[in-house]
C-alpha cells in the first residue's frame, strides 16, 4: 500500500517530508491541499490533523501529523536500507542526530520562520507590505544560532557528526527560501555554514524537492 | 555512573528531563545554574550548552543538550526498566513522536509567553503584557480542545499508556495550574483533568516536586 502526503510542494513542511521519502527512494502520493480554498481547516482533513496544518500522512492504518513526526516515522520505517538518516544503530550517535533536529525546531526555525512569513508570504500570498522591524529582530536572531552553527561546522561535516542526518535534511526547505531574499547573506557570510549548505542542497533527493518551492518565483 | 543535570530544578525544561530520570530510576546530580545571575550565559556554561539554555546534560563523556532530545536519549538507553516511555511498534513510536511534535510546536510557545507575562516578569518587578497574555490564553483554549478530544478516545496522548508525550507536558501545566491562575483551563474540560490528575499524580512526578520544594 503506498504512503499518502497530504500537503503542497512549495509548502516548507511538505517539502521538509518530501526530501526525506526522496532520500529512501520511497514510493508515495502526493494528495494536494487546497490551501486557498481552506480545505486544510474543513472537517474532512481536521480529521487527518485536528490543527488545520499541512502535511499529513497516511500509511495504511496509520495517519499522522507534524513534519518531523512524519520525515522520523519515514527514516524508522525503511532503515536498513543503504540510507541511513538517523543512526539507529548507534545510540551515541541517533542522540545527537536527535539533539540537532531539535535545535531546528527550538533555535533555527522559529528565528527564520518570520523572516520567511514576512519577505515571501506576506507580500504573495496576502497582498500585503513586509514588517521589517519583524525581519530585522529575527535576522539578529537567526545571525546568532548560524554563528553556533559556524562553530559547529568546524569540528564536524555535518550538524551531528560526520554523516548527513534528518538534522541536516530538516533546514533545506527554509534555506533555500532564505536564499531567495536579501537575508541569504546570513549564510554566505559564514564560510563553513555556506559550505554545508551547497553540499546538503545538491543532494539529488532535495533537488527533486527544490523544483516544486517555487513560492516567490516569477513566472 | 551519576547523570549529571545542568540546570535549575524549578525551570520547566530542566524539570522535563528530571521527570524521565526518575521514571527510569536512573541516579542523578543536579549542577545548579542561576539564571538570575546570568550563569547560563558565561563561557563555561556555554561548553556545556551553545545556545546558553538550561538543561545539559553529562553521562560519563556523552554531552547532551535539548530537553526533548535527552529525554527521548534516556527512554531508548533505559527502554526495558521501567515504563516504557517510547511505545512498542513503529506506529505507536511514531504517534508519540508526533505528540511529542504537538507539545513543543503548538502548546510550549503559548504557555511559555502565558507565564512569562504573568508570573515571571512580576517576579521580577516588571510589567507583563496583559494583552499578550490574553492572546495566549485563548489560542491555548483551542489547544486543549483539541486535546480534551484527543483523549476522550484514549487514556493518554499517544494512545492507552503514559509515554514520552504526555510527560513532556507535566512542567509546563504545572506552571500553569499551580502559579499562572490558569487551573480553569484543564478542570473544565472533564478528559483533560482526568489525565493530568493522573500524570501529576505519578510517583516520580510527586518525587521530582518533593525535590523542588526544598
Amino acid at each position: 500500500m503506498t504512503i499518502k502526503l497530504y500537503g503542497v510542494a512549495m509548502s516548507t513542511c511538505t517539502a521538509k517530508v518530501l526530501a526525506c521519502l526522496h532520500e529512501y527512494g520511497a514510493e508515495f502520493e502526493l494528495v494536494p491541499v487546497n490551501l486557498q480554498n481552506g480545505e486544510h481547516k474543513q472537517p474532512a482533513f481536521l480529521a487527518k490533523n485536528p490543527f488545520g496544518q499541512i502535511p499529513a500522512l497516511e500509511d495504511g492504518d496509520l495517519t499522522l501529523f507534524e513534519s518531523r513526526a512524519i520525515s522520523t516515522y519515514v527514516a524508522e520505517k525503511f532503515k536498513g536500507s543503504s540510507c541511513d538518516l538517523l543512526r539507529s544503530q548507534n545510540p551515541k550517535e541517533a542522540a545527537l542526530v536527535k539533539t540537532w533536529m531539535e535545535v531546528e525546531s527550538q533555535q533555527f526555525s522559529p528565528a527564520i520562520s518570520p523572516i520567511f512569513y514576512q519577505s515571501i508570504i506576506v507580500p504573495i500570498l496576502h497582498g500585503g507590505s513586509p514588517n521589517q522591524a519583524i525581519i530585522d529582530e529575527s535576522a539578529a536572531k537567526l545571525g546568532k544560532v548560524l554563528d553556533v552553527y559556524e562553530k559547529k561546522l568546524s569540528s564536524s561535516k555535518y550538524l551531528a557528526g560526520d554523516f548527513y542526518s534528518l538534522a541536516d535534511l530538516h533546514h533545506l526547505t527554509y534555506i533555500y527560501y532564505l536564499m531567495k531574499t536579501p537575508y541569504g547573506k546570513l549564510i554566505n557570510e559564514r564560510p563553513r555554514v555556506k559550505a554545508w549548505w551547497e553540499d546538503i542542497s545538491s543532494r539529488p533527493a532535495f533537488k527533486k524537492v527544490a523544483s516544486g518551492l517555487t513560492l516567490g518565483d516569477k513566472n | 555512573m551519576v547523570v549529571k543535570v545542568y540546570g535549575p530544578i524549578k525551570a520547566a525544561c530542566p524539570q522535563r528531563v528530571l521527570s524521565c530520570l526518575l521514571e527510569k530510576d536512573v541516579d542523578f546530580q543536579i549542577l545548579h545554574i542561576d539564571l538570575d545571575a546570568g550563569d547560563h550565559k558565561k563561557p563555561d556554561f556555554l561548553l556545556h550548552q551553545p545556545f546558553g539554555q538550561v538543561p545539559a546534560i553529562e553521562d560519563g563523556d556523552f554531552k547532551l543538550f535539548e530537553s526533548r532530545a535527552i529525554i527521548r536519549y534516556y527512554a531508548s538507553k533505559y527502554e526495558n526498566r521501567g515504563p516504557n516511555l517510547l511505545g512498542n511498534t513503529l506506529e505507536e513510536r511514531a504517534l508519540v513522536d508526533q505528540w511529542l511534535e504537538v507539545e513543543a510546536h503548538n502548546f510550549n510557545d503559548l504557555v511559555y509567553n502565558l507565564v512569562l507575562q504573568l508570573v515571571i516578569l512580576p517576579r521580577m518587578g516588571k510589567q507583563g503584557d496583559s494583552a499578550l497574555a490574553l492572546t495566549c490564553q485563548q489560542k491555548l483554549e483551542k489547544v486543549f480542545d483539541i486535546y480534551e478530544q484527543r483523549l476522550s478516545a484514549s487514556a493518554y496522548l499517544s494512545g492507552d499508556s503514559f509515554t514520552l508525550a504526555d510527560l513532556s507536558h507535566q512542567p509546563g501545566i504545572r506552571y500553569l495550574v499551580e502559579d499562572a491562575g490558569m487551573g480553569h483551563l484543564v478542570s473544565q474540560r472533564k478528559h483533560v483533568n482526568a489525565w493530568w490528575d493522573t500524570i501529576s499524580n505519578r510517583p516520580a512526578w510527586k518525587k521530582l516536586m518533593e525535590l523542588a520544594s526544598c
